[in-house]
């Protein structure tokens, strides 16, 4: 604004004046019956659609929920003190959608699309995307087949995820979901380095604006903001924009999955989405079901994460998909994905509660986390034996899944008779060597946060420990000599790693593998 | 309990009785009074809306105010409202006793809102432009807004054709300040 000369200021609202409408439009309009907790309930709007955008006399806009026999249901976008009873509400004519465009890379936004980061309006070329749409059809989807790397060692060995899957992180609270949710998203700065960007959504949803600047700080450190939308709506934003944040961070995924490129999508966490559902439903007399949930507490969920999927490669097919946005329809390219963690918080571990079953039963697996292994320092405290990957074990790599193909169920073998060991000192060198090995493996397992491992890393390193090198080095030089070991293979062997990378393992790899590991060791054993 | 069938059901049985024994006419007018007086004195809302007040006295206070000038059928019904305990809904029943009557009549009810004083010449062109825009006759209540500085707001049912200056000018600041903020 500084640079403008006045001249210059008068000239762009002339011209903003020339191109003012003065005839009047014929609109329709209805009256504010009621108003309060965020709901208003309107007389008229006979022919308003549902989910279509309202506007009240004061600017602030609503949605429309309810259709009922004499009067609507709005859910408020903004605060209910400047709405009155016998307030006029206009029609919009548009569905509740959200302005998306390539240059919402780096923003914070709200879930009305309005940045919040202080770095002016959003630029580029927006499209618009409609909060509600219906996940592709069969016929223009393909299974799941590329892996989505997390750079985290016990996922991407154990509970490999791939581009289009839904995983579930489940978890009570402090025991690192998040963590993981960013750590993923920071792996992805080597796909956007090499041009093959998968493009990152963070949604927060009922979060502390402090926890959301944490984050937000954590990815511009680490260089990931570049490739990462953060769609935010804090906990003193009203129910509905706490709801409907997941639907935004879809529509913005969507636009990345149709466009053919890759997407990530975080929804941290549903359950505070559930809540904030909750309320809407309840003051909008819904009836209420179990734990008070409304009805469609299931299909709330199963019809946000059925939006995340694998597009089909051919291009000719993914330009029929059902319901395509007119705004992007000419932009529509084949074989592009979305990938969803959604993130649940159970109370004291109970997964039987009503919200985390229902996820855990529509995504396609769930990565549980646990507050005694958290406390025991076993980070990122993964229980290997509950979390599952459904679809991803097609998408892993060959070279990763020739190594770490036994790794899941070994450490489950561990775990049992790690419990069983605990009553007795007398055991016999078999059950002795499977103790051994186990707790190696869960030594080389561990992972501080902000610190993925490339792939080619992590399959050196787990090449050791499910082989069985490492018995000679104590545990608690396990993570030293992992260290060395990734070092002297990076400065000695780099061709390797790269080889390893491309999904390669054949004999002359896991010799040069074994001969290194052996150089090393030789400087942990006394 | 889905409250906006409650209104719904009243004002069908309210308007079938005004038909029936051919009190349509008179029935419309005590409505349109009650409606307009529900809508300027929000006092009358609130009496009729508290639980504190008395039905009894609820009772008496409707008819000190109404009997001498309505009709029968509608104390009668005011009548049931409070003894159903209903009488918080009068207004939306009111309301969709007014569509009804459009929907039986074709006349449909429309509020002309103006800065200054319209003459009937003036009035007959509203009623010409009603019968343009919206392809239907209706009976137009005017209302005098100062506010509105100049030009008019015409409300028929739920539509609304809105040509005033204040509308105009709120809607220029609205595109002023979002242009300055982009």
């Amino acid at each position: 604004m500084a640079g403008l000369k006045p001249a210059e200021v008068s000239e762009i609202l002339k011209q903003q004046l020339d191109g003012f409408k003065t005839v009047a439009d014929l609109e329709e309009v209805g009256t504010v019956l009621q108003v309060g907790d965020g709901i208003a309930r309107v007389y008229g709007l006979s022919n308003v659609q549902s989910n279509e955008m309202v506007e009240f006399d004061s600017g602030v806009m609503g949605i429309v929920l309810n259709l009922e026999e004499d009067n609507v249901g709005c859910v408020l976008l903004g605060p209910t003190e400047r709405i009155k009873e016998g307030d006029s509400v206009k029609r919009s004519n548009k569905i509740a959608s959200i302005q998306v465009g390539e240059g919402l890379l780096g923003r914070v936004i709200n879930t009305l699309g309005e940045p919040l980061d202080g770095k002016g309006p959003i630029t580029g070329l927006l499209y618009e995307m409609p909060f509600e749409r219906k996940a592709p059809s069969v016929i223009y989807r393909q299974p799941v087949s590329e892996p989505l790397q997390t750079g985290i060692k016990a996922i991407d060995s154990m509970i490999p995820i791939g581009r289009g899957q839904r995983e579930l992180i489940i978890g009570d609270r402090q025991t690192g979901k998040t963590t993981i949710a960013i750590d993923t998203i920071i792996n992805q700065k080597e796909y956007f380095k090499k041009g093959e960007p998968v493009y990152c959504i963070y949604v927060a949803i009922g979060q502390k604006g402090s926890t959301v600047a944490n984050i937000a700080k954590t990815l511009q450190e680490h260089g990931a903001m570049d490739y990462t939308v953060i769609v935010m709506s804090t906990a003193s934003d009203p129910a509905a924009l706490q709801f409907y944040a997941p639907f935004a961070g879809a529509a913005i995924g969507e636009f990345f999955r149709d466009c053919g490129h890759a997407a990530l999508i975080v929804y941290d966490d549903l359950s505070k989405q559930a809540v904030s559902y909750r309320e809407v439903s309840l003051l909008l007399r819904r009836p209420p079901g179990r734990e008070a949930y409304p009805g469609d507490i299931f299909y709330l969920h199963s019809r946000l994460l059925e939006r995340s999927a694998k597009i089909n490669q051919t291009e000719s097919v993914a330009k029929q998909m059902n319901d395509i946005p007119e705004s992007i329809r000419h932009l529509v390219k084949g074989g592009g994905s979305l990938t969803a963690l959604p993130i649940i918080e159970t109370q004291d571990g109970d997964v039987s509660a009503y919200i985390p079953t229902n996820v855990i039963s529509i995504t396609d697996g769930q990565i549980f986390l646990e507050s005694h292994l958290f406390n025991a320092g076993i980070r990122p405290a993964i229980n290997v034996g509950i979390s599952v990957s459904r679809v991803g074990g097609n998408a892993q790599i060959k070279a990763m899944k020739k190594v770490a193909g036994t790794l899941k169920l070994s450490q489950a073998e561990f775990r049992e008779l790690e419990a069983f060991s605990k009553f007795g000192s007398d055991l016999d060198a078999a059950t002795k060597s499977v103790l051994e090995k186990g707790s190696r493996n869960v030594e080389i397992l561990k992972q501080g946060s902000a610190s993925p491992m490339r792939v080619d890393e992590q399959i050196a390193i787990l090449y050791c420990g499910t082989r069985g090198l490492l018995m000679d080095v104590p545990k608690e030089k396990i993570k030293d000599f992992e260290k060395e070991y990734l070092h002297l293979l990076t400065t000695n062997y780099a061709g390797i790693l790269q080889e390893l990378s491309k999904g390669e393992l054949n004999d002359e790899i896991t010799q040069t593998l074994e001969l290194a590991a052996k150089k090393t060791i030789q400087n942990f054993v006394f | 309990m889905n409250e906006s069938k409650i209104s719904v059901r009243y004002a069908k049985a309210f308007f079938s009785a005004a038909v029936e024994r051919n009190l349509l006419p008179v029935v419309k007018k005590d409505v349109d009074l009650l409606l307009h007086l529900l809508q300027t004195q929000p006092r009358l809302k609130e009496i009729l809306g508290s639980p504190v007040v008395q039905t009894k006295d609820k009772r008496s206070f409707l008819d000190k105010v109404f009997k001498a000038q309505f009709n029968e059928l509608t104390m009668g019904f005011l009548h049931l409202l409070l003894k159903n305990n209903r009488e918080l809904f009068l207004f939306e029943i009111c309301l969709n006793f007014q569509g009804l009557y459009g929907k039986l009549t074709g006349i449909k009810s429309a509020q002309l809102t103006t800065a200054v004083e319209m003459d009937d010449t003036q009035l007959k062109l509203f009623n010409q432009l009603i019968q343009v825009r919206f392809g239907s006759k209706a009976e137009v209540l005017t209302t005098v807004d100062e506010s509105l500085i100049g030009g008019f707001i015409l409300k028929v049912e739920d539509k609304q054709l809105d040509a005033s200056v204040s509308t105009q000018l709120k809607k220029m600041r609205r595109e002023l300040v979002s242009f300055t903020k982009n």
